[in-house]
């Protein structure tokens, strides 16, 4: 599967693009940092299509802020 | 006349003593000037002998514990998380679990090359228009940790995650682990909030990877909001 880099965040995050859409990838932790991957779903990719880094930063915080609710 | 001459000599003896006797005893009051060789006070006086310290074998290394050099902004937020945490503080923190003032956190490999090696980060962390915000250990605190996890060439990340409090999946697969000598890099350094980016917000009281005020992990480690920390100015440690 191919896969693209469509936004990169200093905020540590990215927006990745595959043969199925967007994947929003967050580096996630505090001492120790690994990283989370969630697949946009039809309506959040929308909003990043409409919005831009103002809803994938968003996204990304909530996701840095409870990582387990995305996995 | 035999008699007068004799006389008058212990006469004119005993007046002349009257006169310079009074003298002498002045002269032992002179011994105040042996008291001036108390020039010698002047080395106790100058600062010299505090200069020699460093060779005072009980603080031969100590650094200067220091938070370091904070803009207008994060001094503002390092004082009100004092005030919450008093009367705990940074400083204390500082004092207290980073004597050495030396840091460190650990990275997975892959993002590790994704967001410091590839983007030719200058600073570690989540960066945003006003920092970027790192969060960090004592350097002793995760050397032994790892230390105790690695052996021949790889390491166990449950025995790391144990060591640290966090879960096991955090360290699976090739880790970085960066170190940075506060001391050298002069970065910001405060207790944590929750407004900051990264901040893992506990859900429960079981939790043991999330964000707790205080400058301790949920696993009772010891950690801090390091801004600005220089990528050129960190060393780093493959762990396989």
């Amino acid at each position: 599967m191919t896969e693209e880099v469509v936004y990169q965040s200093p905020l540590m995050y990215r927006i990745l693009r595959d043969d199925a859409g967007l994947v929003i990838e967050v580096v996630v932790g505090g001492i120790a940092m690994s990283t989370v991957r969630v697949r946009l779903s039809a309506e959040q990719a929308l909003a990043y299509e409409r919005d831009g880094s103002g809803f994938s930063d968003q996204l990304a915080n909530a996701i840095m802020a409870s990582p387990r609710s995305y996995q | 006349m035999n008699r007068i001459v004799p006389t008058l000599t212990i006469i004119i003896s005993l007046a002349l003593g009257c006169t310079s006797e009074p003298a002498q005893p002045a002269k032992p009051a002179q011994p105040a000037e042996p008291v001036k060789p108390v020039e010698p006070v002047e080395p106790v006086e100058s600062v010299e002998p505090v200069e020699p310290a460093p060779d005072q074998p009980d603080q031969p290394d100590k650094p200067k514990i220091s938070t370091g050099e904070c803009d207008e902004q994060q001094a503002k937020i390092s004082a009100q998380a004092d005030e919450r945490a008093a009367p705990w503080s940074a400083l204390a923190h500082l004092e207290k679990n980073f004597p050495d003032m030396k840091v460190s956190w650990l990275m997975k490999e892959a993002p590790f090359q994704t967001y410091v090696v590839e983007t030719n980060a200058t600073n570690f962390g989540r960066c945003n228009d006003t920092g970027c915000y790192l969060f960090a250990a004592p350097t002793s605190v995760i050397e032994a940790a790892v230390e105790k996890s690695v052996t021949g060439e790889t390491h166990d990340a449950a025995v790391l995650g144990q060591a640290l409090g966090l879960p096991a999946a955090n360290f699976e697969g090739p880790l970085r682990m960066m170190t940075l000598d506060l001391s050298a890099s002069g970065s910001c350094v405060r207790l944590p909030v929750d407004e900051d980016p990264g901040v893992w917000k506990c859900e429960s009281e079981a939790d043991t990877d999330c964000f707790k005020f205080g400058g301790y992990t949920s696993g009772g480690v010891p950690e801090l909001m390091v801004i600005n920390a220089p990528v050129a100015l960190a060393t780093v440690r493959a762990i396989q």
